[in-house]
């Protein structure tokens, strides 16, 4: 993918959300929609602005971008959002600990240096590491709340 | 009177001395650093965690550590920033345009160490000015009416273009989708939820730390592990680093210090505005004033010293109204200011009467504190270094679970959790565009605070019949105009001179090879 592609990409996202956030401000009165009016003409106008560049672009912006490991990010991201959906309903620490068990062990992936056995060694005892210091930092020195589920 | 003061001044210093106080502040100090250092921990909630241990102290005794907890929080908040790219606490924000950097460049020693000296220097300058000058000063902030906060923080979005050399459009694009997602929730003046868009949770709109850890922490995690690389930087420690970085500091930064500090002082009276709006300024004004604004951003040493000088000068700043008026200046302020009043201590023109040995003790103390913050912050500071010889496979996930409970703790909310990694994920997929999460954060945190400020200023320019008076030939919006237009136009110009002299400079080289 190229830096052009990108940039128009960019540029019809944000007149998408110049349209959804015009939309509601329409549905608003003074003095409610005044700031969110000046915002949105001031993203419309920039959105432009880049779409017209990267239109009429020359060469020296088609360069293409770093290569990128999607599939990784992607599967980060999921991994995340599982973790945080299923805390309230497991349990903090139960959770924290499977997470950071799978996390720790899919990204050695590439370390091929590294015996599966020993990936999985080093992140059971850097879970345990953690987890005993997060519940004594946060949960007993600085009281700060963890959430609860049925575990815990 | 002047007398009094100066009796109470002494006195307040030799309590402040006393062996309890400076174990209370050692104390203090090394509990701020370590949640000002964890992402979504803030120096607010780090001073409100211990406002009731205070409850048994004397009254003293108690402000004597809270103070100290705030300093250490502050600057904290660096360690994370520079480390990782990962603002510790909101003040922080314009510590990872140069501090990061620099890590990158092999130099975390060099930036931990230019951060903790910086946030003395500052502390210590925000508190002298406090001590000298907080009758007069305190007088100073009350002239600040919705008007002149508008334009105070126009002042600060002009920062976005100095802070975006090199593609402005983007950098303002990124600035106003910042300022439109602090919008979502309720109006600030006429209470009305805007863009919910049908989810009640969304009415008490997007929370600013949440979001932060997720601009910075989440994204940034994702764009170390999306490379293959096993550490973050190559950390290597410096030997006799100190000797020659103050004489650099001293050779390079006395009048970025010098002014950061001042800049700080006065933004942290102004009430709302605090340390990340001072750091944001001070930075931009270190980078506007500078012979060489292009190397800010690549791991300039005064970037960071602009930063963290201006916001630990802000706790000095923030007490001027608070001790002197009885208006906290920022959240942590009023938390103190709680703890005050807890002890029966009220701020506000008869505190030196009444209780003016506690007030010089709480201030002088702040001094003593930011001095024991340079022997506890160097000790610390080459443990907090070795997080960068950990794996990147190991910090990482640590530093999302870390993330996850900073986002929870604020209220106890899981759809804090979610922003932030909704926002992470949007400022990754972002920064892939070319849009830095510096500006978009910068656009939440003034965001809302301009909107109130333009609302007001709008009501009252309808009651008074006039735009242009009330909102703009009010002498003070006058100069922070004047300013904002200067700030918002200077790279562009600076841009332009550079060229100009390049091109003369060229001319006159070939002129002299024809000859």
């Amino acid at each position: 993918m190229t830096h052009r592609v990108v940039n128009i990409f960019l540029s019809v996202g944000m007149f998408v959300l110049c349209a959804v956030f015009l939309y509601q401000t329409n549905k608003l009165s003074y003095p409610s929609n005044v700031f969110p009016y000046i915002l949105i003409i001031g993203i419309a106008i920039l959105s432009l602005m880049v779409f017209l560049q990267n239109i009429f672009s020359k060469a020296e912006v088609i360069e293409k971008l770093e290569k990128i490991n999607y599939k990784r990010v992607i599967s980060i991201v999921a991994i995340s959002f599982l973790y945080i959906s299923s805390i309230s309903a497991i349990g903090f620490y139960a959770v924290t600990s499977i997470y950071l068990m799978v996390m720790c062990v899919s990204l050695q992936s590439h370390e091929t240096s590294i015996r599966m056995a020993m990936k999985i060694r080093n992140s059971f005892i850097l879970t345990i590491i953690v987890v005993i210091i997060v519940y004594i930092v946060f949960n007993i020195l600085l009281k700060v709340p963890t959430p609860r589920g049925f575990l815990i | 009177m002047e007398q009094n003061i100066f009796e109470l001044i002494i006195s307040g210093f030799i309590n402040s001395l006393s062996p309890y106080h400076i174990f209370l502040m050692a104390f203090g100090v090394t509990a701020g650093i370590i949640v000002g250092t964890l992402p979504g921990l803030t120096a607010t909630m780090a001073v409100a965690l211990l406002v009731p241990v205070t409850f048994i102290m004397e009254p003293a005794s108690g402000l004597v550590m809270l103070g100290a907890i705030w300093c250490g929080a502050i600057y904290g908040g660096a360690n994370a920033a520079i480390l990782l790219n990962i603002p510790g606490t909101p003040s922080s924000i314009a510590t990872t345009m140069d501090g990061y950097p620099m890590t990158k460049n092999g130099e975390a020693d060099k930036a931990l160490l230019t951060s903790l000296i910086s946030s003395v220097i500052g502390g210590i300058i925000g508190v002298i000015i406090l001590l000298t000058l907080f009758a007069p000063l305190a007088q100073v902030s009350l002239k600040f009416g919705k008007p002149e906060y508008f334009w105070l923080c126009i002042f600060g979005l002009t920062t976005i273009s100095a802070m975006s050399t090199g593609n402005v459009v983007k950098g303002l694009l990124g600035g106003l989708f910042g300022l439109l997602l602090g919008t979502i929730g309720l109006d600030p003046i006429a209470g009305v939820p805007r863009f919910t868009f049908g989810y009640r949770p969304l009415v008490q709109g997007i929370q600013l730390v949440p979001a932060l850890i997720g601009f910075f922490a989440f994204s940034q995690m994702l764009t170390l592990m999306e490379r293959d690389e096993k550490y973050i930087a190559r950390y290597k420690q410096t030997s006799s680093l100190l000797k020659s970085l103050l004489s650099e500091m001293l050779q390079k930064g006395k009048s970025v210090l010098l002014r950061s500090s001042i800049l700080g002082t006065f933004i942290g009276m102004l009430p709302g505005a605090g340390g990340p709006v001072a750091s944001i300024i001070a930075y931009n004004e270190a980078k506007r004033w500078d012979k060489n604004p292009e190397k800010y951003g690549k791991g300039a040493i005064e970037g960071l010293m602009a930063s963290e000088s201006s916001n630990n000068a802000v706790i000095g700043g923030a007490l001027i109204p608070m001790m002197g008026l009885g208006i906290p200046g920022c959240p942590a302020a009023a938390v103190i200011m709680g703890g005050l009043l807890a002890h029966g201590i009220i701020p506000g023109s008869k505190l030196l009467v009444e209780s003016g040995d506690v007030a010089y003790t709480f201030i002088t103390s702040l001094i003593i504190a930011n001095l024991i913050m340079l022997p506890v912050g160097y000790f610390m500071l080459k443990l907090v270094a070795n997080i960068l010889n950990v794996p990147l496979y190991f910090v990482a996930p640590v530093i999302l679970v870390l993330s996850s409970i900073g986002a929870y703790a604020l209220h106890n909310s899981m759809l804090d959790v979610f922003v932030m990694v909704i926002f992470g994920t949007i400022a990754y997929i972002l920064s892939k565009a070319g849009i830095d999460p510096g500006p978009m954060a910068l656009g939440m945190v003034l965001g809302p605070i301009a909107e109130d400020a333009l609302g007001v200023s709008l009501v009252i320019a309808q009651a008074k019949g006039s735009i242009l008076q009330t909102l703009f030939l009010r002498p003070v919006s006058l100069i922070l105009i004047i300013l904002s237009i200067l700030s918002a136009f200077s790279p562009l110009i600076l841009d332009y001179l550079k060229k100009k002299k390049i091109f003369e400079s060229e001319v006159k080289r070939n002129d002299s090879s024809c000859c």
